[in-house]
């Protein structure tokens, strides 16, 4: 019996499995991201190399159409219950009764948020879907650390443990700079500091006493407090400022609708 | 006494942290792994009670992860977690030795069940 290996976009393999399986998984729709197959576990070739395969998966794309109205149907069904949540109660939202104990309301909070989890979506998703799970991801993240604080009462606490400030590194490697800021809830001060080169030009400033010239590269990651979504970009030094804030802004040359609407929504959410 | 280890194997960090929270209550030392060899290093070092695969993940895959396991003679219990769950994959994983199939998305209260019922059958485990 022959034994396939396949790898999706992000080089995460599945294998060894049999033709049997490819077709169950594939009538399944859990095969929508598979890139190369290899015979051997080693050797990765396209799909079309691999005609057995192919066929195989072709199933799934007979479904695209109806792929993407389900998408939207989902998109507006998360946002539908997001907004019809903003006047509910915890105990109603994550459907626990009041004096529920820590482990209840972690049990029906992981049982709900993981439905959200923007990880699991599948990478054909939409960025209008991915966002809107990213949004249900953090509003439940969001009740879930206060509810988690209400237990903690009765211990001290620093002021605002929940939340992290926003971290980042800055470091010359390999003729290029390279930077990885983690934004903390609510700062919105790297698209905003420069106002020569604010996020609607695409840029970021970081604050750093690194001495750069205009036009250095710069290769970016930018993470953003309670989502799984990291925006990873190449870049250009566009700007040099020295007051009020040492620093310099990157032009990001990579992004692109969907990495713009998460800076877009990030801005938003904070500024509201 | 030590409390015996559970391997998180999954190369999302959200979901091991997940894992690892799910399993907060159950009497279990947690480590991690991002990936199949990295997996392997670490039952290398200590073997643990009880592991939970996950199926897709660079590098070694962990059906390839599985049968090395199982041709080495490992005692850990395996218990895969994977959102691929047609039948003739579940029944290939427990063939190349899983021991059980968790189904993603899980309940965390499931995933303490399983984990809870795997440490007791676990070799070296309290009767």
């Amino acid at each position: 019996m022959s034994f396939f290996w396949l790898a999706d976009s992000d080089a995460r393999v599945l294998g060894p499995v049999s033709i049997e399986v490819v077709r169950d998984l594939a009538l399944r729709g859990k095969l929508n991201d598979v890139r190369a197959v290899s015979k051997d576990g080693k050797t990765f070739v396209p799909v079309r190399e691999v005609p057995e395969i192919q066929q195989a998966l072709q199933v799934t794309q007979a479904n695209t159409d109806e792929l993407a109205h389900a998408q939207a149907d989902a998109t507006k069904q998360i946002r539908d219950w997001l907004t019809s949540i903003r006047s509910r109660s915890s105990e109603e939202v994550f459907r626990v009764p009041q004096n529920a104990s820590r482990e209840a309301w972690r049990a029906a909070f992981f049982s709900l948020v993981y439905r959200y989890v923007p990880g699991r979506l599948p990478p054909e998703a939409t960025p209008e879907l991915r966002l809107a799970c990213e949004d249900a991801f953090l509003a439940l993240s969001e009740r879930m650390v206060d509810i988690e604080r209400q237990f903690r009462a009765s211990k001290p606490a620093a002021a605002n443990s929940a939340f992290q400030t926003t971290s980042l590194q800055v470091r010359w490697r390999g003729g290029m700079i390279h930077v990885r800021i983690i934004l903390a809830r609510g700062d919105i001060q790297p698209f905003m500091a420069d106002p020569d080169n604010t996020w609607k030009q695409d840029c970021l400033f970081v604050s750093s006493t690194e001495k750069l010239m205009v036009n250095t590269p710069a290769d970016i990651t930018i993470g953003f407090e309670g989502h799984v979504t990291q925006i990873h970009s190449s870049g250009r030094v566009v700007g040099l400022r020295s007051h009020p804030a040492a620093g310099f802004s990157v032009k990001l040359l990579d992004l692109g609708e969907a990495q713009r609407a998460m800076v877009r929504t990030w801005v938003a959410r904070s500024m509201t | 006494m030590a409390l015996p280890d559970v391997l998180i194997v999954d190369d999302d960090r959200l979901l091991r942290a997940m894992l690892r929270d799910a399993l907060a209550d159950v009497p279990c030392h947690v480590r991690e792994a991002d990936s199949g060899d990295a997996a392997l290093a670490e039952i290398e070092r200590k073997e643990p009670a009880v592991l939970l695969l996950d199926l897709i993940m660079p590098g070694r895959s962990g059906l390839e992860l599985l049968k090395s396991l199982t041709a080495r003679g490992v005692k850990t219990r395996i218990l895969v977690i994977s959102s691929l769950d047609t039948e003739s994959l579940v029944q290939q994983a427990l063939a190349d030795g899983a021991h059980g199939f968790l189904v993603k998305p899980f309940h965390p209260l499931e995933v303490q069940n399983v984990v809870r019922g795997a440490l007791e059958a676990a070799p070296g485990a309290k009767a």
